[in-house]
């Protein structure tokens, strides 16, 4: 969100979701100017008919939910969420911010991104802890938790907490967001070839639709998950 | 020991595979009652006791949504236990539990002798496993449906990625904790089911199966049963060289040393250990199928 030309880019770009990040690609003084942005933003990307979402940052969740809860929201990925608590208190705001800005109760699904050993070890609870809770995915597990690709580029311990993942929402009603990403091709700056390969491993083992940061990586995206097509574009 | 190598599924509506399903050397037979007709349930007592001929543990794999039925036409006499498939919760085992109980008591069986194999079908069951596999002390063993758990994900099964690697790592963990034999083909024989597999394409992935925990198979063919069971059973060489290992372990011991060599390798309490296994399964198959090869020279 502190790259206003790449919002109207992102419109464009054929995904299913557009996530409007105030978390990874912000820098900490730029988040009051980003915040700002955020309601225009959503004016702008939601005409173009995918759903928007924002990724927030749990530890700033009043500051953050004040800023993007406005008409156009469909959800919020939740950066590094640990906690069931921490999603059911930002249910409780999502709730608040809903009545008070005349949005439909229950509109603004959540997404947990489970990057953390912790977050991963409390998955279940953390995808059972709102009703809100659409979907769950494993972020940037593989640089938060260190888990390098040296030597084989296979991301150690990735593959484990992906199908663990996939089983948790699935036993917790709740849709697995991912793909099967393998250096060096992590998925900032994979390669569109790359992209679909890694959305194909994804689908084999049970995701359905991920997340995505350059726009050349939709469309390898859509087609990889197209019968299951869910795709979220970061803008 | 429980000796359960092989369970060849039969289904109840194929009178012919039914009487023929003793001569395939199966350590156990399954009479599929799932998504059969209800019209098929008279015949149970007699298709026990023809699947019985040749000294297989006899099943009945029920219908979930026919539960009562489908137990209050299995539950005889000769019966061995229950196939339960789609179990997803520590309820729905006690819910077969009441019932078999209360049949036992009515039809002279001994009581708690008839024996589950459960198995799981969604993300929910393999994630309840533990609470599952504590419901109820007859569950002897465990399996993941393979075709109708990708199905419940979503998964069309690519053979070059394994989905559920977690999912049989989870099983394995927690049978074993819990006294229960996990079973199981490997990836992808487990989703594919091929009725034309070589036997020694299968017995590979059967032996791939035990190396990752399992011990037994769910046979969908006939032709399946002699090459896993060929694959649970320790061979000759192995039983010879663990036969080796606890002499040599035994030496050591009387020489005051628990760490031995045996051809380059060292032989130490968990190797011994391993090797009493290794040779009481070899006897336990021993066993069985002098039971089985008995039972099939009566029957001629």
């Amino acid at each position: 969100m502190s790259k206003p030309a790449e919002i109207d880019h992102a419109a464009k770009a054929g995904a299913d979701v557009i996530v409007l990040d105030l978390v990874e690609f912000v820098v900490d003084k730029d988040k009051p100017a980003a915040r700002e942005r955020v309601r225009n933003a959503l004016a702008t990307v939601s005409g173009a008919g995918g759903e928007v979402f924002a990724q927030i940052d749990p530890h700033a969740a009043g500051a953050d939910l004040a800023a993007c809860a406005w008409p156009g929201l469909s959800g919020i990925v939740v950066s590094r969420a640990e906690k069931p608590q921490q999603i059911t208190e930002i249910s409780a705001l999502l709730g608040r911010l809903e009545k008070e800005r005349g949005l439909a109760k229950g509109t603004v699904k959540i997404v947990p991104a489970l990057e953390t050993a912790q977050g991963n070890h409390e998955a279940y609870e953390i995808a059972r802890a709102s009703e809100r809770v659409w979907g769950v995915t494993l972020g940037r597990a593989d640089l938060v938790m260190d888990l390098r690709p040296e030597p084989s580029d296979e991301i150690h311990l990735m593959p484990y907490l992906m199908q663990r993942l996939i089983i948790v929402a699935g036993a917790a009603g709740v849709t697995p967001i991912g793909a099967w990403w393998r250096a060096p091709d992590r998925g900032l700056l994979a390669t569109p070839e790359n992209t679909f390969e890694a959305a194909r491993r994804g689908r084999a083992i049970g995701f359905q639709g991920t997340m995505c940061v350059k726009r050349s990586q939709v469309e390898p995206l859509n087609r990889a998950y197209a019968s299951t097509a869910r795709t979220a574009s970061h803008g | 020991m429980l000796i359960r190598r092989s369970n060849l599924l039969v289904p109840i509506g194929d009178a012919d595979a039914i009487n023929n399903a003793w001569r395939h050397g199966a350590d156990a037979i399954a009479l599929d009652l799932e998504g059969s007709s209800p019209c098929a349930q008279p015949r149970m007592k007699a298709a026990i006791a023809a699947a019985a001929r040749g000294a297989a543990e006899v099943f009945v794999r029920i219908d979930k949504a026919n539960l009562k039925a489908g137990l209050d036409a299995s539950v005889w006499p000769g019966l061995a236990g229950i196939v339960l498939p789609q179990v997803e919760s520590a309820s729905d085992v006690a819910d077969a539990e009441a019932i078999t109980g209360a049949l036992e008591r009515e039809r002279g069986i001994e009581p708690g002798s008839l024996t589950f194999i459960v198995l799981l079908e969604s993300a929910r069951a393999v994630w309840n496993i533990r609470e599952i596999l504590a419901a109820s002390p007859r569950i002897s063993q465990a399996g993941l449906d393979e075709p109708d758990l990708a199905a419940s994900l979503g998964i069309e099964p690519d053979p070059e990625y394994d989905p559920f690697v977690y999912a049989r790592g989870r099983l394995a963990v927690e049978a074993t904790a819990a006294k229960v034999g996990a079973i199981g083909m490997a990836y992808p024989m487990s989703v594919l089911q091929p009725t034309d597999g070589s036997p020694a394409e299968i017995e590979k992935m059967a032996t791939r199966a035990r190396n990752s925990g399992m011990k037994g198979v769910l046979c969908p063919h006939p032709g399946w049963v002699a090459p896993v069971n060929a694959a649970f059973t320790p061979t000759p060489e192995l039983v010879h060289y663990n036969h080796r290992v606890r002499e040599a372990f035994a030496a050591g011991l009387e020489a005051g040393t628990a760490a031995v060599p045996l051809d380059g390798r060292m032989i130490d309490v968990p190797v011994d250990e391993w090797a009493i296994v290794v040779i009481a399964t070899a006897e336990a198959c021993a066993a069985r199928d002098a039971q089985k090869r008995e039972a099939l020279e009566r029957a001629g």
